[in-house]
This record gives structure tokens, C-alpha cells and sequence, in this order.
């Protein structure tokens, strides 16, 4: 995504002075290479690091034959506590011809940068990808089920992530029912009462992530799932069998890797120690790799609403920040959601260049306590894309 | 019991949690059927 990026602000180097950069290209291939050797040199030495801890590496797929029992092609080990940790896999939705379909695990792999791709899901991973290919030349079209894309976004947000897309000439088209995918890879699709075709090179299929769980023999071990995932308590352990724990995307509702970060050593404590640390995910930032990307920490303005807070919201568009004008960077906003009076900072949402580091400046301030207008007074480093966030905090 | 801890998948998660395990002078295992880069470096 940072490639394409770069490419994509290249591109509009004349804006800047720079000449040439309109006719600068992607070379696909080596973008896919240099990301595969990327991943090899940073996993190099990761299995070695464990056993040279001292912990037992066995390689294999483990499954539960009893609730501390575990076989491991054919041996069988046992654990006074076990720790399931199994992540997820894309899920692939029950339309015909889905096989003709990709998930984001082959996408990353494709020799060929597809000329035509269709998004069937317009999730996270649907609009990152969907906004990627488009920046680098493809011609998007992203398909959602719902009457909105990105559910979880503030509507704001979502509207100004509408109109890059529209900029990106990525199609977005909701309130869609797929309802085949035919051996062209042509989309076909039930809009209404309108029957549609979607022609395609790929299709990517974003519709969901599921835990990778049921294939362990859950039952098994007594341990009960919530959809796809071990249903746990706050301290994250099953609540039907109290030796097992889950972390990451297998005990997901949110699948993000500092949660698995975070949730790790927290569960292990508890296996070995007794249950002493709960999770807490009271401030917790997220970003979403668009093109511009999207930073969020907190309620949005709606979710504030349904939950009775008397509601304020100051924002300040990128365009009043000098860092984002003498960088073209101008393209975005800030937003922050805020409880009348007391000044409690409820959410803070962010779309433009460099989201995903900015968000963490309201995250941390949040984290502390800081209330709207002492943030909007901190002394801060100028002229800097981060001042957005103190300028969004001073707005009234 | 062969360990008292043990970790299923060496992902970001598991990878954490046993490596957290045996700093608390538990015995643990790791058990892994593939890659031990997880979704995250290899996939994300
Ligand atoms: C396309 C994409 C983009 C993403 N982007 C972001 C992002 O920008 N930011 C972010 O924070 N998160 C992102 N995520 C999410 C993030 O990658 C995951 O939340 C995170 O990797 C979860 O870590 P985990 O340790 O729970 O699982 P994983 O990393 O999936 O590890 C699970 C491990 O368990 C192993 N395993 C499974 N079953 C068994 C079994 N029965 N026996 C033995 N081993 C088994 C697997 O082989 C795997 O190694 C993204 C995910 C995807 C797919």
C-alpha cells in the first residue's frame, strides 16, 4: 500500500514543480517481490527464537481430543493450560461459482496486476485492496450487501472516503446481492429488482474473516464458540471449559494485530498465574489502509448519540494545515466527537495523509484524560500534519 | 501433564503468549503447522 501510495503522490509531482512523474509506473511484479522478501527476511530466525527461550516448537496441526489433550499428527501432548491462538482464514461466501473467486491471501500473491478487479464486500479489506488496485491502475468496482460501505466508520468519514473513491474512479455500488460468479469471472448480481453484470479479470472476495477453530475439535475439549470464535470472559478464558484460553483472531470480535499483541502475554499470565488481568480496550486506535487512509479512536458521532451523550463535534479539514498545503497533502479531515460541558472526548476520526499516525496523538491524549480544549492548548511542533489533531481539539 | 502451558498457533498471538509463558518459569510448548510469521507479516 506505502508503494502505491508514494506512486500515486508522485504522479502528481507537476502540482509541485517535479516534472516527468506523470508517466511514472508500477512494475507489479517487483512490488509483489520485494514485498515476499520483505516477509521472508522479517520471519527468518522467528522458530529459532522460540526454542531458543526454552519453549517447545511442534510443528503440525494440533486438534483437541479431550479438554487438556491435544494430538499432533498422531502424538498426543497434554497441557495443564492451553492457549488457542489459531487466528482466522478469509471466509468465502456461499455464492455460486466462488471458487472463481480470490481471497486477500492470493491477491497478494498474483503474478499480474489485474486490469479489472470486482469487490465482492466493502469491508476493511475489500476498500484497502479496492483503493490499492485503483491507485495503481485498475478498474475497481466494489460490491457491498449493505446500504453503506464500511459500517463502523463515522458518517463524515465514510462520505469524504466516497468522494476519493469517485476521485479514484473506483465504482461503489451497495445494496447489492452477488449471485453468481460465471466462468469469465463476470460478477452477476441482483440490484433491487435489477438483475446487473459485473465483468471481471479477478474477483476479490471480502466478506468476513472467521476464526480458525472449528478444525481444532473444539467440542471435544468443551469449549464453546460465539459464531466462529471461543466465547470467553474478560479475562479471556473460555467460559465453558476454564483451562483454555483464546487470543487474537481466534477469540476476535476485533482483528488487529496489536490486539494479538497485547492479548498474548495477558492470557498466558492468567493460564499460569490465576486470573489476574482483564483486558481493557477502552482507547483503542485503528487505522484503515485507504488511499487517502483513515484513522479512528473511540464513538463516532451516531454511536455517541444512541448512547444518550449530549453531543459536540469541532473539525478542522486538512486544507487549513499548512504541512498538508505545502505538501499537496490537502485532502482530508479531522473530526472530534466530544460530550458537552464536561469536554470528555468521546471519538476522534480522521481521513487524509498519514491517519494512521495521527490518530494515535488523540488516542494517547485520550488515553489521558485530556479534556478538549486543554489538548487544543498543548504546545506542539508546527508546521507538522499531527498539528490537525491540536487544531481540531481548539475549533469550536 | 507434558506442559503447562500450551500454546495452539505461533501467530502474533501465540508467539507472545509463550514466549510471556516461559518468562514465568512455566513449561510451555508451541505447536505450529505452518509459517511462523502469521496473518499479519504474511498475509496482512
Ligand atoms: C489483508 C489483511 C490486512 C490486515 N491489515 C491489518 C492492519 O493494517 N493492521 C492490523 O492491526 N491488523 C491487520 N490485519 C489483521 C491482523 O493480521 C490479524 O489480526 C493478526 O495477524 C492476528 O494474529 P493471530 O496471532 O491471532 O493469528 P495469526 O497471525 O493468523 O496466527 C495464527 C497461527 O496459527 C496457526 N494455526 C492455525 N490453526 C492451527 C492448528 N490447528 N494447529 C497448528 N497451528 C495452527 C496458523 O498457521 C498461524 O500461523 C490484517 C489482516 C489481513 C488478512
Amino acid at each position: 500500500m506505502s508503494t502505491i501510495e508514494l506512486l500515486w503522490r508522485a504522479r502528481q509531482g507537476k502540482r509541485l514543480g517535479l516534472t516527468g512523474t506523470e508517466s511514472l509506473s508500477l512494475d507489479w511484479k517487483a512490488v509483489i517481490d520485494r514485498k515476499d522478501r520483505i516477509v521472508e527476511s522479517w520471519s527468518k530466525g522467528k522458530e529459532e527464537d522460540l526454542s531458543k527461550l526454552g519453549i517447545a516448537v511442534v510443528r503440525g496441526k494440533g486438534r483437541f481430543l479431550g479438554p487438556s489433550e491435544v494430538a499432533v499428527d498422531g502424538k498426543k501432548l497434554t497441557g495443564e493450560k492451553i492457549i488457542i491462538a489459531t487466528g482466522s482464514k478469509p471466509a468465502r461466501p456461499p455464492i455460486p461459482g466462488a471458487e472463481r473467486g480470490i481471497t486477500s491471501d492470493e491477491l497478494i500473491h498474483l503474478k499480474e496486476q489485474p486490469a479489472r478487479l470486482v469487490v465482492v464486500g466493502g469491508g476493511f479489506i475489500g476498500l484497502e485492496f479496492g483503493f490499492a488496485l485503483a491507485r495503481a491502475g485498475s478498474k475497481v468496482t466494489i460490491l457491498q450487501s449493505g446500504a453503506q460501505i464500511a459500517p463502523p466508520l463515522d458518517d463524515e468519514i465514510r462520505e469524504a472516503l466516497l468522494a476519493a473513491a469517485r476521485e479514484a474512479e473506483i465504482s461503489v455500488v451497495t445494496n447489492v446481492k452477488v449471485t453468481r460468479i460465471v466462468e469469465d469471472k463476470t460478477v452477476e448480481a441482483q440490484i433491487g429488482s435489477k438483475a446487473e453484470r459485473f465483468p471481471a479479470d479477478q474477483v476479490l472476495l471480502a466478506t468476513g474473516r472467521t476464526s480458525n477453530v472449528e478444525e481444532l475439535n473444539p467440542q471435544s475439549a468443551g469449549v464453546e464458540l460465539d459464531h466462529s470464535s471461543v466465547k470467553i470472559n474478560g479475562y479471556l478464558q473460555s467460559v465453558s471449559n476454564p483451562r483454555i484460553y483464546a487470543v487474537g483472531d481466534a477469540a476476535g470480535k476485533h482483528q488487529h494485530t496489536p490486539i494479538a499483541w497485547y492479548e498474548g502475554p495477558i492470557a498466558a499470565h492468567n493460564a499460569v498465574k490465576g486470573n489476574e488481568r482483564k483486558t481493557d480496550f477502552s482507547v483503542f486506535p485503528s487505522a484503515i489502509f485507504t488511499i487517502p487512509s483513515i484513522g479512528q479512536v473511540g464513538l463516532t458521532e451516531k454511536k455517541a448519540q444512541d448512547r444518550g451523550h449530549h453531543v459536540q463535534v469541532s473539525k478542522t479539514p486538512f486544507s487549513y494545515n499548512p504541512a498538508a498545503g505545502v505538501r499537496e497533502e490537502t485532502e482530508g479531515l479531522v473530526k472530534v466527537v466530544y460530550e458537552e460541558g464536561t469536554e470528555r472526548i468521546l471519538g476522534v476520526h480522521v481521513i487524509g495523509a498519514h491517519a494512521e499516525d495521527i490518530i494515535q496523538i488523540a488516542a494517547t491524549g485520550m488515553l489521558g484524560g485530556l479534556k478538549k480544549s486543554q489538548f487544543g492548548s498543548a504546545h506542539y511542533v508546527f508546521p507538522t500534519l499531527g498539528g490537525a489533531i491540536f487544531d481540531a481539539m481548539a475549533a469550536s | 501433564m507434558d506442559y503447562d502451558l500450551m500454546v495452539i498457533g505461533a501467530g502474533t498471538a501465540g508467539s507472545n503468549a509463550a514466549k510471556a509463558g516461559v518468562k514465568m518459569g512455566a513449561k510451555v510448548a508451541i505447536v505450529e503447522e505452518d509459517g511462523f510469521s502469521g496473518t499479519c507479516l504474511a498475509r496482512g
